[in-house]
């Protein structure tokens, strides 16, 4: 604004214009005297000292009145069993182990990722700045950009990391069958008549039935030992079979007459069955039939006709089951259809990554990395810049001044940074409910591609069923996210602390 | 110790008269006398019809510092009276505590006697708020508010009296007015006053604070931050602004208090070493270590 | 170096040899340049190596933007032989949004909208006159002893994850909106009480405010909590960034503390103030997981919303010797029966009512599924399918439901339709085979359905429904905003959407790219706008 030089203050004894004016400001230097307004002025004071104060103690209310309210309906819940169990459809039994060991391993991957990442763009930022006006452009635009990437809603990394980490942008194949893999072997699993699982390997592109005879190798499910199966046509063992179903036909007869004509209960009507069994010519265990059938029996004690043999008829398919295992217990049908399936092991890696505890950890990276950033560079700042200046002066390059003097220095709020991400990461539930869903996890993740779950996201689990103790142990998993949490912040602000002392 | 005053606020008492001149010797090499400006009035303080504010026995603490030691001063009415030291002395610390502009500090504390027209001030009935209104202060560095020119002129009478928009313009006018400002200004009161320059700033913020008709003008150091056309045109209001209020005025530069004021307070280390007229202070002073600072010994 | 007097012989004096000024330069020289381009090579590296990482934030934006346009594209463009792209004009004209009912479509995406716009306004309503006043509070009134207590406090909350917020909405604020500490008895339509089977009369929250078990006024709150601390934070950072000296000024004259904080103090700080709200809104747009659980956005299969929620219940398991998938962990247990009555579900006249009873797993096999049905109004015919997971119907049944008459006993209306073993499931699942979800279709109608899937010995599953009015997820013409009932914002629906199968590649899932992009686009301008006012008006101060 141009200022007027050729001003010469004017006295204040030139005289008012008119006599209104006289009069007003006789008037109003007679208000400003008397100071009408001020009674209503310090009532208004006291007014709003007193709302200021409750609004801000209605903050620390509203955090003690969360906290109480689930502390409340959590604590009880909380246990060793709690920690170590697997969800189940109970709430009393359901555990978090799969979430926490989801949680650590996703948090992980993500740290291994960011941290360097982080670091390493705001040292970029920081120390790196440059002269000449593109590149100065270029960096103008990276610290933008971070700072657009820190307010974008964590659900939409979800959405990146689903088509970017569990798709490959559609580039590489389906999860179902992914352009690379290794650490996986595809078989065609086969049960024999005995009920017992047996593998035989396949290649994964070719979709038909393996056709079995005798010289297909197979292996146990379990140990993927080399183990020997007779390949049978079905007509040879039909007699076999025809003798099977003659026998607990009779059997069946048997316990249908113990039990309504004979009206034996309790152990008299065990040992009577046990006999049947025996006497029947079936030759599994009765021990091993035993656990199945009590119940049954309980039910059918009171029953009769036909609603007794619907009973037994339920009965008898487990029955199929053992026996055939006791008689024919390494016969494979050659007509015998298979399910695919596959085995991993536990450095199993495939490309498209799939909805995997992988992804996850990078999807995760994605949601900390502008955080990570962004505290990194003020830390570097904080750096001063005569510490630079002396490192520079002894002739260290700039990035043995970087290495050796400002990140070290810069180091307790980088570590601060870092914790206070990991911290947001542990409670982000967004990104990994679209990355994982809501599947029902009971095993902690056996390799990087596996199935996993986490910890915010089975809280939202238990936390959006209509039953109240699934409520409950939401609360109690909540109570643990909460301390972890609590020593987080605690390590990050000792660190603070400690970093403060000797300055 | 508490903000209470330990005597009863009576009518203004004549100070002791000073004493008459003492001969003063040569001092040292390339040493200049400030030139004194001459006034109307006798040397002698005491000798006032009013005193506006009355300081005695005032003792203040920052926390457990001392700030300042038993200070005795009575002010007289519409003379300018400056308080001249080396830094750290307490000038603005004793002048802060006429409008207990110090209540902002958690650690200040005073006590002794300290009157305005003989209300204690330091009575913890005496009401901060109206207190402010009859004293206006003008800092260091201007500090105008971010708002329009108007809005700041306005900004104090508004707050005390419900006042019709006709009152208003013509307080605005009359401050402006008294402030050397209104020529310059009048045709642009809606402006943002962050635009004007360091010294139009600082006669708004003069403007500003004698828009409340106040009975004390407070100065800390108001020409500092400001060149030297700007400083002369501050002077020359101030020596306008006497007629109608009293102005207490902290200065650095004993040239400008040389030049502007009635009566000198010379302070060290939180006492008055010697309080009289101008022109006793600078050409006659009583004590040596006036006469050092006065010569430019020191400080 | 200093120039010193030479001796006769030149050698400089105190006697010591020094070499020969060219020698050491030689050395130097010869020394450093063997180092000097492996050391420029190294540093190029990590040079190159650091803008890599810059470089890789970029790529995540880029990343971000061709993942949405992508599909936002297939949305609006597609897919021949699948199904027709839906217009622009629809999108953003449309005020109805229904993209999961079948032949009756809609893709506006304004009831979404608003349904963000609710959330946004409680939550803004709520953290930003109380985050200003305790911003104002902290910086103008408090001693720092208070202030250092309450900094901390601000920073857990600041901490506290989502889905804990979502929770608390959802179990402690509804409840606590319904004054469900004072309960009611549940009414039928002719006022009577209703009864459970075991004969307790139901009960329910006095609910005086007509507040939904699923309502955007909780969910607003619990975001408003979330955000507070961001107000307060950024607000207060302003705050103490106005120089004293304007506060001082203003004490001058004669202002109280309130009037100086609010007419000096605040309109100072205001570019950072704006910043702050903006910042705030921008966190409340893309808020899920509260709105996930407090304020309806629901997942799939359960396509409707009821309130109180539908309960669905494993009753009891025979013996626990079921073989099992591998993997997999069931657990038995018992339940009463009392328990899985819950609801008060409300069906519309004019939607079929589908929803899922069991997921088998390995080892289990349907033996029969009962489907009772207490008409309470004037149907007289229902049928009934059981259906899979690809919508193939396993079997299905009608029946005619005799006139109310004269009996006004709920019993006698009872009508039962049975699904036997046969048509359901012949085998036991074989380990690694997947789960095959089973689920019931029911006509519409105005009824209470009672449905018990048996397996084995084993009822699987129970559950009742009762029918009065409904509303549902999937069906939002643009209603007049009341906060006391749900809404479903877009985030909402993005959980909805990925929460189901997605592998059905249909028009809904590139719906929900359009709706993220959306989103990702608001919550972008918002930031750049907050960021833009930070820079452009803050106050310059010396």
């Amino acid at each position: 604004m141009a200022t007027n030089m050729t001003d010469q203050p004017t006295t204040s004894k030139r005289a008012t214009a008119s006599q209104g004016d006289v009069e007003l400001l006789g008037r109003a230097s007679e208000k400003l005297r008397a100071g009408n307004r001020r009674g209503r002025r310090q009532v208004i004071e006291r007014a709003f000292r007193a709302v200021a104060m409750s609004a801000a103690t209605l903050s620390v209310l509203l955090l003690a009145w969360l906290l109480g309210s689930i502390l409340l309906r959590g604590i009880g819940h909380l246990s060793w069993d709690f920690l170590r169990g697997v969800p189940s459809r109970v709430a009393s039994e359901a555990g978090l182990m799969p979430a926490v060991v989801g949680t650590i391993f996703i948090c992980v991957i993500a740290a291994c990722f960011a941290i360097p990442i982080g670091v390493g763009t705001a040292i970029l930022l920081e120390e790196y700045r440059p002269y000449r006006r593109p590149w100065r452009q270029f960096h103008d635009f990276v610290q933008l950009n971070i700072t657009n990437l820190a307010g974008v809603p964590s659900l939409v990394y979800g959405l990146l990391g689903l088509t970017a980490f569990a798709n490959v942008f559609g580039a590489f194949g389906t999860a179902k069958s992914p352009g690379f893999e290794f650490g996986i072997g595809h078989y065609d699993q086969f049960v024999t008549a005995g009920g017992i699982a047996v593998l035989t390997p396949v290649d994964r592109s070719d979709a038909t039935p393996t056709a079995i005879n005798s010289t297909t190798p197979f292996f146990d499910r379990d140990t993927l030992a080399p183990m020997v199966v007779k390949v049978v046509e079905p007509e040879s063992i039909q007699k076999e079979m025809q003798d099977l179903d003659r026998d607990l036909e009779a059997f069946s007869a048997s316990v249908a007459r113990i039990v309504s004509e004979e009206k034996l209960t309790g152990s008299a009507l065990d040992e009577a069955v046990a006999r049947a069994w025996t006497e029947a010519g079936l030759q599994a265990d009765p021990e091993s039939i035993k656990s199945s059938l009590v119940p049954i029996l309980a039910e059918a004690a009171g029953q009769s006709g036909r609603e007794l043999r619907r009973t037994l008829r339920r009965a008898l398919r487990p029955l199929e089951q053992a026996e055939s295992a006791a008689r024919l217990p390494d016969v494979l049908l050659t007509n015998s259809v298979p399910n695919r399936t596959s085995v991993t092991s536990p450095w199993y890696f495939r490309i498209p990554l799939g909805r995997g505890v992988l992804t996850g950890g990078l999807t995760l990276m994605l949601v900390i990395l502008p955080i990570i950033i962004i505290s990194a560079q003020e830390s570097l700042r904080a750096v001063s810049g005569s510490l630079r200046q002396a490192s520079l002066a002894m002739g260290a390059s700039k990035w043995q001044t970087i290495w050796r003097v400002t990140l070290p220095g810069s180091i307790p709020g980088v570590m601060t940074g870092i914790i206070l991400a990991m911290s947001r990461a542990i409670g982000e539930a967004a990104p990994i409910l679209i990355i994982a869903g809501i599947v029902y996890i009971t095993f902690a993740p056996s390799h990087l591609m596996d199935d996993f779950t986490a910890l915010p996201l089975q809280v939202y689990n238990w936390a959006s069923r209509p039953q109240s103790e699934f409520h409950d142990i939401a609360a109690a998993g909540i109570i643990l996210l909460l301390m972890l949490l609590l020593v987080f912040n605690g390590v990050a602000v000792l660190i603070r602390q400690l970093s403060q002392k000797p300055h | 110790m508490p903000l209470r005053s330990t005597t009863m606020p009576t009518n203004p008492t004549p100070s002791t008269p000073e004493p008459v001149y003492a001969s003063v010797g040569p001092t040292g090499p390339s040493v200049t006398r400030p030139t004194v400006r001459s006034t109307e009035q006798s040397s002698h303080a005491a000798s006032q019809a009013e005193v506006s504010v009355r300081i005695n026995g005032f003792n203040a603490w920052y926390g457990d510092f001392h700030a300042l030691k038993n200070i005795n001063l009575n002010h007289p009415r519409q003379k300018v009276t400056a308080y001249i030291g080396s830094s750290g002395c307490g000038k603005s610390t004793l002048l802060r505590w006429i409008n207990r502009m110090n209540d902002l500090i958690p650690t200040a504390r005073a006590a002794g006697t300290l009157e305005l027209h003989g209300d204690n001030i330091l009575s913890p009935a005496c009401d901060v708020v109206e207190l402010r209104k009859r004293v206006g202060m003008v800092f260091q560095k201007p500090n105008p508010f971010p708002k329009s020119i108007y809005d700041n002129v306005a900004y104090g009478p508004r707050l005390h009296a419900r006042l019709t928009r006709d009152e208003t313009d013509a307080l605005v006018e009359r401050s402006l007015k008294a402030a050397a400002l209104w020529d310059e200004v009048s045709h642009r009161l809606k402006h943002s006053a962050l635009g004007l320059s360091g010294g139009q700033q600082q006669r708004l913020c003069i403007a500003r604070a004698i828009a409340c008709n106040p009975e004390v003008l407070l100065m800390d150091e108001p020409c500092s931050a400001l060149d030297p056309i700007a400083t002369g045109k501050i002077e020359d209001l101030i020596d306008d602004l006497r007629t109608t209020y009293t102005v207490v005025i902290v200065t650095h530069n004993m040239q400008q208090a040389a030049r502007c004021s009635d009566y000198c307070a010379f302070m060290h280390l939180g006492e008055v070493v010697e309080f009289g007229s101008t022109t006793k202070i600078f050409q006659n002073p009583e004590k040596k270590q006036t006469e050092d600072y006065i010569t430019g010994r020191f400080g | 170096m200093a120039s010193n007097p030479a001796d006769a012989q030149g050698q400089p004096p105190g006697g010591a040899v020094a070499p020969r000024v060219g020698a050491e330069k030689d050395d130097l020289r010869m020394g450093r340049a063997k180092r000097v381009w492996v050391r420029r090579l190294v540093e190029g590296g990590i040079v190159t190596l650091l803008a890599g990482c810059g470089v890789f934030t970029l790529l995540i934006t880029l990343g971000i933007v061709y993942a949405l346009a992508r599909d936002t594209l297939t949305f609006f463009q597609g897919v021949p032989g699948k199904f027709e792209g839906v217009s622009p004009l629809e999108f953003f004209g449309s005020l109805h949004w229904s993209p999961l009912l079948g032949a009756d479509q809609h893709f506006g995406v304004w009831p979404l909208v608003v349904g963000t716009l609710a959330v946004t306004v409680v939550a803004v309503g709520l953290a930003g006159p109380l985050g200003l006043i305790t911003a104002i509070w902290l910086s103008e009134y408090a001693p720092s002893r208070v202030r250092n207590l309450l900094k901390p406090i601000l920073e857990i909350l600041a901490g506290v994850p989502t889905v804990v917020l979502g929770f608390f909405a959802l179990t402690v604020i509804t409840p606590t909106l319904q004054l469900a500490f004072i309960q009611r008895p549940v009414l039928d339509a002719n006022g009577q009480s209703l009864v459970d089977p075991a004969g307790k009369v139901m009960m329910q929250a006095w609910n005086p405010l007509g507040v939904e078990g699923y309502n955007v006024l909780a969910a607003g709150l619990a975001v408003g909590i979330l955000t507070l601390p961001i107000v307060t934070t950024l607000a207060e950072d302003a705050l103490r960034a106005v120089p004293r000296a304007l506060r001082e000024g203003s004490y001058g004259v004669g202002a109280t503390r309130f009037e100086t904080s609010i007419k000096v103090v605040f309109p100072a700080a205001l570019s950072g103030i704006i910043a702050a709200i903006l910042l705030a809104v921008a966190r409340c747009v893309g808020e899920t997981m509260i709105v996930a659980l407090a304020a309806g956005g629901r997942h799939v299969p359960l396509q409707y919303i009821v309130d109180p929620p539908l309960v669905i219940e494993t009753v009891a398991r025979a013996d626990g010797s079921t073989p099992l998938a591998q993997g997999q962990g069931v657990s038995s247990t018992t339940t009463s029966s009392e328990e899985a009555l819950r609801a008060v579900a409300t069906v519309r006249p004019d939607m079929p009512f589908e929803f899922p009873i069991i997921t088998l797993r390995g080892g289990e096999k349907l033996d029969e599924v009962d489907v009772s049905v207490l008409p309470t109004s004037d149907a007289t015919s229902l049928s009934a399918q059981i259906i899979d997971a690809k919508d193939n119907i396993l079997s299905e049944a009608r029946i005619d439901i005799p006139s109310p008459g004269d009996a006004d006993a709920n019993a006698h209306r009872n009508v039962s339709l049975s699904f036997p073993a046969a048509n359901l499931t012949d085998r036991p699942l074989r380990p690694g085979e997947e789960a095959r979800p089973i689920g019931v279709r029911l006509e519409s109608g105005d009824y209470r359905v009672r449905l018990t899937a048996v397996s084995g010995a084993v009822l699987l599953a129970e559950a009742t429904v009762e029918g009065e009015r409904f509303m549902s997820a999937v069906d939002r013409a643009l209603m007049p905003m009341d906060v006391r009932q749900s809404m479903q914002p877009m985030t909402g629906y993005l959980v909805q959407i990925f929460l189901g199968d997605v592998s059905n590649l249909g028009i809904e899932y590139y719906s929900s790219y359009a709706v993220a992009a959306l989103l990702f686009v608001l919550t972008l301008i918002l930031t750049m706008v907050g960021h833009l006012v930070r820079k452009r008006f803050q106050q310059k101060y010396e």
